[in-house]
């Protein structure tokens, strides 16, 4: 009798044991699964509010001919990407060719990235919008 | 039994203490990288926001296809001449023949209440419009 009321304590311990670990360790999972994901959306963040840039074309003299050309500036404080800059027109999303100004190699603060768009608005007032990776962006309304 | 209910609380405590741990360590640094990013973006616009820039003279010298331009810094930002962009009739230009501020040619500060003189040398006709755009995107327009 005593034996198995032991055996009996002693199976309800293991078991209880089994349990609890298995239990607290998926709780510490799903807990440090959580905090990994809220400091990588904080870093993301972060990066927002240190990222900035303006578009510097002076909205009266916009070249035309034969691209018309649009200027970016980083005005921020972290190197973006210039080649993944998203561009609309008017609401529209233009395709432009990126490339950096003064022999510059990444588009670090204080860098130009001149977007080249094949193609030549009409004649009125519009708007250029371009945005980037990190969803920073920039607006310039002009006339041609 | 009691023990088995015992050493589950054991097991529970002891880990959710340690992923507690854990997590706030994380979120505290995540916090900290965060209130960083606030006070730089804070600082990138409080520098813009104390930008304030005036083109005082603006003269082109046809025989030496050189525009000269002067501008006076009158907010309360320390800009560096060399983080300036020059653009004419649109388009950034990289042709400066010199820069001085105050008459001074080496340095790089433009202080507020200072003049920067700018030549642009070769231009070949008279600019219609020039700006002048800040690190920090502030920016001067003048027309002629």
């Amino acid at each position: 009798m005593g034996a198995d009321t032991t055996s009996t304590q002693l199976i309800f311990f293991i078991a209880a044991t089994i349990v609890a670990t298995a239990a607290a360790g998926i709780l510490s999972g799903i807990v440090v699964d959580l905090t990994e994901k809220m400091q990588v959306r904080g870093e993301a963040f972060g990066e927002q509010l240190e990222s900035d840039v303006a578009i510097i074309n002076d909205p009266r003299a916009i070249v035309t001919d034969p691209e018309t050309l649009f200027y970016v500036k980083n005005t921020g404080k972290r190197t973006l990407d210039h080649a993944s800059i998203t561009v609309l027109l008017d609401g529209e999303v233009i395709t432009t060719t990126n490339t950096l100004l003064n022999g510059e190699t990444t588009f670090r603060p204080g860098a130009i990235a001149q977007l080249a768009y094949n193609g030549a608005p009409a004649a009125g007032d519009h708007v250029l919008r371009v945005v980037l990776d990190n969803g920073i962006s920039a607006e310039l309304e002009f006339r041609i | 039994m009691g023990f088995s209910v015992t050493t589950a609380y054991v097991i529970f405590t002891v880990v959710l203490l340690s992923v507690g741990a854990t997590a706030a360590s994380q979120y505290w640094g995540s916090q900290e990288d965060l209130e960083t990013a606030r006070r730089a973006q804070a600082r990138m616009l409080e520098e813009r926001a104390g930008t304030s820039l005036e083109v005082s003279a603006a003269t082109y010298d046809a025989g030496a296809q050189r525009y000269t331009v002067e501008v006076v810094n009158q907010g309360s930002s320390q800009l560096r001449v060399s983080d300036l962009t020059f653009l004419l009739d649109g388009t950034p230009t990289t042709a400066v023949e010199s820069t001085d501020v105050d008459g001074d040619a080496a340095t790089d500060l433009w202080l507020p209440g200072e003049t920067l003189t700018v030549m642009l040398n070769p231009v070949a006709q008279a600019p219609q419009y020039f700006q002048l755009v800040t690190r920090n995107g502030a920016s001067v327009t003048h027309q002629e």
